[in-house]
């Protein structure tokens, strides 16, 4: 089968508690971000900078741990904010980002 | 009040997180500034249930299309003009199941959460859930509604 790695990353996600949000069958971004966000982690994968199983497993357990300290139905919830901290953190850990050097907002 | 006001911090703080990753990132030439934009576009346009849309509204006014998407469909999608073309990313082998006054088709997959994507996109949460595709086959009348792809008397193959 000819699988795109985009279509393979999320198709990876069916399913799942880190799928992200969608609408009518197609991705949905409430802001421009939350897009750049997405884009960012996916192109970054596709190169190499590391592996989208990693990022998944990363963004599992960061769920995994809001959920254990928030009520599920907490208005505060917001998916795309924990995509965003999950790819601050394998910046860091693949050493694209030093976290001494470089400010990141 | 208060609780608008965080979020709106929150929202701005997260803009300012993003884009000062990414430009970031583009200065070190890890990406480019279009690079976002080049990802985007193909969920954007080329695979998503806008193309099965198109596919449908043909199949309405055109009587002989319609017989094509029923009798070979990757003939008919081959004639749209799909960036995909229908291949790749689980769309090498489908066939349309065309809703009748009669019959009312329900797609399961049984083996794991094969889906269309180039026509239809991502699949709904439960498409993929053990007991939808456990029970649906079992009887279609008793799964839950939402599951169901009509009810009633609509009729959304014609």
């Amino acid at each position: 089968m000819q699988t795109n790695f985009e279509h393979f990353a999320l198709g990876s996600m069916l399913g799942k508690p880190d799928m992200p949000p969608k609408d009518n069958g197609s991705l949905c971004f409430g802001a421009p971000w939350q897009r750049q966000a997405f884009g960012i982690a996916l192109a970054l994968s596709k190169q190499g900078v590391f592996e989208w199983d990693d990022f998944r497993s990363e963004m599992i357990s960061s769920i995994a741990a809001w959920e254990a300290t928030h009520d599920k139905s907490d208005p505060s919830w917001d998916y795309y904010e924990i995509w965003l901290a999950v790819l601050e953190r394998m910046l860091h850990r693949s050493g694209v980002v030093d976290q001494s050097t470089d400010i990141v907002a | 009040m208060q609780r608008f006001e965080y979020s709106k911090d929150r929202e701005t703080a997260n803009a300012a997180r993003a884009r000062a990753l990414e430009a970031l990132l583009i200065e070190k030439g890890v990406i480019t500034s279009d690079t976002v934009d080049k990802i985007m576009a193909i969920f954007a346009t080329e695979m998503g249930p806008f193309n099965g849309a198109k596919l449908v509204a043909k199949a309405w006014v055109d009587p002989a299309f319609k017989q094509l998407l029923a009798e070979d469909t990757m003939a008919a999608v081959e004639k749209m003009n799909f960036v995909t073309k229908g291949a790749g990313a689980e769309g090498e082998h489908m066939r349309a199941a065309i809703n009748t006054p009669e019959v009312h088709n329900l797609i399961i997959c049984t083996l794991c959460s094969c889906y269309p994507w180039p026509v239809l996109g991502l699949p709904p949460y439960w498409y993929k859930d053990p007991s939808f595709r456990a029970r649906a086959p079992e009887s279609t009348q008793r799964i839950r509604p939402e599951h169901r792809p009509l009810q009633g008397d609509q009729n959304l193959g014609q």
